[in-house]
C-alpha cells in the first residue's frame, strides 16, 4: 500500500446511473475525486447536479453503477451504509435542522447516539464549532429563532461534528436570502482554506472563483465539461456550458 | 428588557382568566339550570341521585375500581405498544407486512368490542389458550384499540418532513434511532391529541367486561341498581370514571405542551 502513489482518490465513481422510472437522470456518470479537493457542480435545473450528490452517500439509491469511498464500496450490498455515512458529511438546501432541538443539541445528538461520545465530550466539541462558524451565543437556540444563514451554519457545524473525511452541499444558499449567503459562504471558504475535500453543488460563483478547485458541469445528467474552475469559468469549451454560464454571471 | 418580560406573563395571565372562566361559567350554568331554574328536579334527584340508599354500599366499588383500573392499565399499554410497533413496521414499506398490518386494521376496526371479548374468551379455549376473564378482555381492547393506534402513530410519523430523515441518515444515525430521536419527537404533536381520544375509550370500553363476567363497575352498578331500586349507583360510577378519566387529559396536555416548546405554531 505504502508503494501506491500518495494521491489515492477519496472518490470514484464509477458509471453511476439513475432512473426515476422511465427517466434517466443521471447517465453513466464516471469521476474520480482527491483529497483536499473542492470541487463545484453547476448545471442547468433539473440536469441531475442533487440527484448525483444525493446518490454519493446513497440517500438516493442509485440505479447502477459502483461508488468507492477510499477502499470502501459504498454501493456494495453488504457493507453497513450508516457506518459509511458517518465519515460523508452533508449540508442541505433547506438545512433540515432538526426542530425539536436546541443548535447545541443538533450538533450533539450523531456524536453522542451514533459515535457515542460522552456528553461532555460531545458538548465540548459542539461549543467549538458553533464558535467556528461564529454563533457560539445560539447555543441553546431554537432552528425556528434563527434566521436562514444561522440555521445553516448550525447545519454545517453538525455535519462537521462527525469529523467527516469529505463534506457534500447540496445548493446550500440557494434557499437563503441573498443578504445571508455570505455569511454561509465565509464559513465554507474557511473549511476550504483548511484542506477539508468539498463537493458543493451551487452557483455562487464567486465562492467558486474563491474556494473551488475543479468545476464539473452537469447537463441532462451527463458530465459534459470537467476542469480547473477559473478554465471551466472563463473559457468554456462547450456551447451548453457557454449558454448556461451566460445566464447566471 | 424587563418591560417585554412582564407584558407576557400578564398575557398568559389573561388567557388563564379566560379559560378558567369559561369552564367555570358552563359548569355555572349547569348547576343553575339543574337547581335554580325552577324546575322540578325533586323525581329526578329521587331516581338518580339518591346518595341516601347507597350509604354503606361504596365499599362494594373498591374491588371492581381496581379491576378497572388494572385492565385499563394494560389495554392502553398494549394497544400503545402494538400500535407503535405496526406504525414503525409500516415505515419500512414491506408489501408483505404491510398487507398484513392493512388487513389487521381492517378486521379489528370492524368487530364490535361486545364480540371480540365473547369471541376471545369462549372461542381461544378451543385452539388450546385459556385465558382468565381479566386476561380475555386486556387482550380483546389491546387487539381492537391498536387497530386505531397504529394509523394514529402512521399519520404522526408521516407528519415529519422527509427531509429530517434525510438529514438523520446523512450523520449515520440509523433507523431505528432516527425514530426514537428525530422522527418521534417530532410527530409527538400531532399523535397526542388523537392517542389521548383513544385511551379514554379503551377506558370506558372496558366496562364491556362484564359480558364474560368481570366483576367491574358498570356490572356491580347495575346489581346494586337492582338491590336499591335507584339508579344512583350508576350516576356513582360515571363520577368515578370521571375521576380515572380525569388524570388522562391533564397528563396529556401537559405533555402536548411540552411536545410543543420548541415551535412558535
Amino acid at each position: 500500500m505504502t508503494n501506491e502513489p500518495q494521491e489515492k482518490p477519496i472518490l470514484h465513481i464509477e458509471g453511476l446511473n439513475k432512473y426515476f422510472d422511465d427517466l434517466h437522470i443521471l447517465k453513466s456518470l464516471t469521476t474520480t475525486i482527491h483529497k483536499g479537493e473542492v470541487v463545484a457542480i453547476m448545471g442547468p435545473s433539473g440536469s441531475g447536479k442533487s440527484t448525483f450528490i444525493r446518490c454519493i452517500n446513497r440517500i438516493e439509491e442509485p440505479t447502477s453503477g459502483q461508488i468507492f469511498f477510499g477502499d470502501i464500496e459504498v454501493t456494495g450490498p453488504d457493507n453497513n451504509i450508516s457506518n459509511i455515512r458517518r465519515d460523508i458529511g452533508m449540508v442541505f438546501q433547506n438545512f433540515a435542522l432538526f426542530p425539536h432541538l436546541t443548535a447545541l443539541e443538533n450538533i450533539m445528538l450523531a456524536p453522542t447516539k451514533v459515535k457515542k461520545k460522552s456528553k461532555a465530550d460531545a458538548k465540548e466539541t459542539a461549543l467549538a464549532l458553533l464558535k467556528r462558524v461564529g454563533l457560539e451565543d445560539k447555543a441553546s437556540s431554537y432552528p425556528e429563532q434563527l434566521s436562514g444563514g444561522q440555521q445553516q451554519r448550525v447545519a454545517i457545524a453538525r455535519s462537521l461534528a462527525m469529523d467527516p473525511k469529505i463534506l457534500l452541499f447540496d445548493e446550500p444558499t440557494s434557499a437563503l436570502d441573498p443578504e445571508m449567503v455570505r455569511e454561509v459562504l465565509d464559513v465554507m471558504v474557511s473549511l476550504a482554506k483548511d484542506g477539508m475535500t468539498m463537493i458543493v453543488v451551487s452557483h455562487e460563483i464567486n465562492f467558486i472563483k474563491e474556494a473551488s478547485s475543479r468545476v464539473l458541469v452537469l447537463v441532462d445528467g451527463e458530465i459534459i465539461e470537467d476542469g480547473p474552475s477559473n478554465q471551466v469559468i472563463e473559457n468554456p469549451s462547450h456551447q451548453r456550458t457557454k449558454e448556461f454560464l451566460g445566464k447566471i454571471l | 428588557m424587563m418591560k417585554g418580560r412582564i407584558k407576557i406573563i400578564s398575557s398568559k395571565n389573561y388567557k388563564d382568566i379566560a379559560y378558567g372562566g369559561s369552564i367555570a361559567a358552563f359548569l355555572a350554568l349547569v348547576i343553575y339550570v339543574m337547581f335554580f331554574s325552577g324546575a322540578d328536579w325533586s323525581l329526578f334527584k329521587e331516581q338518580f341521585l339518591n346518595f341516601e340508599k347507597m350509604e354503606g354500599r361504596y365499599h362494594i366499588f373498591v374491588s371492581p375500581l381496581l379491576l378497572v383500573l388494572k385492565i385499563s392499565f394494560y389495554s392502553c399499554f398494549w394497544a400503545t405498544a402494538i400500535g407503535l410497533s405496526m406504525a414503525i413496521i409500516r415505515n419500512y414499506n414491506n408489501m408483505f407486512l404491510n398487507g398484513i398490518i392493512t388487513a389487521y386494521i381492517v378486521l379489528f376496526r370492524s368487530i364490535p368490542a361486545m364480540v371480540l371479548v365473547v369471541l376471545v374468551y369462549f372461542t381461544l379455549p378451543y385452539v388450546g389458550l385459556n385465558l382468565v376473564s381479566t386476561n380475555s378482555v386486556i387482550a380483546s381492547l389491546s387487539l381492537l384499540f391498536s387497530a386505531y393506534t397504529t394509523e394514529i402513530f402512521r399519520s404522526g410519523i408521516n407528519s415529519v418532513d422527509r427531509a429530517q430523515v434525510d438529514a438523520a441518515k446523512s450523520l449515520g444515525i440509523g433507523s431505528l434511532q432516527s425514530m426514537r430521536w428525530v422522527i418521534l419527537p417530532q410527530a409527538l404533536r400531532v399523535i397526542i391529541p388523537p392517542l389521548t381520544s383513544v385511551l379514554i375509550d379503551i377506558l370506558k370500553t372496558t366496562s364491556i367486561a362484564y359480558v364474560v363476567g368481570v366483576p367491574e363497575l358498570i356490572a356491580r352498578a347495575r346489581q346494586m341498581e337492582g338491590v336499591i331500586g335507584s339508579v344512583t349507583p350508576l350516576i356513582f360510577v360515571s363520577f368515578l370514571y370521571f375521576l380515572i378519566i380525569l388524570p388522562v387529559v391533564i397528563f396529556s396536555s401537559r405533555l402536548e405542551k411540552r411536545s410543543r416548546r420548541w415551535s412558535k405554531s
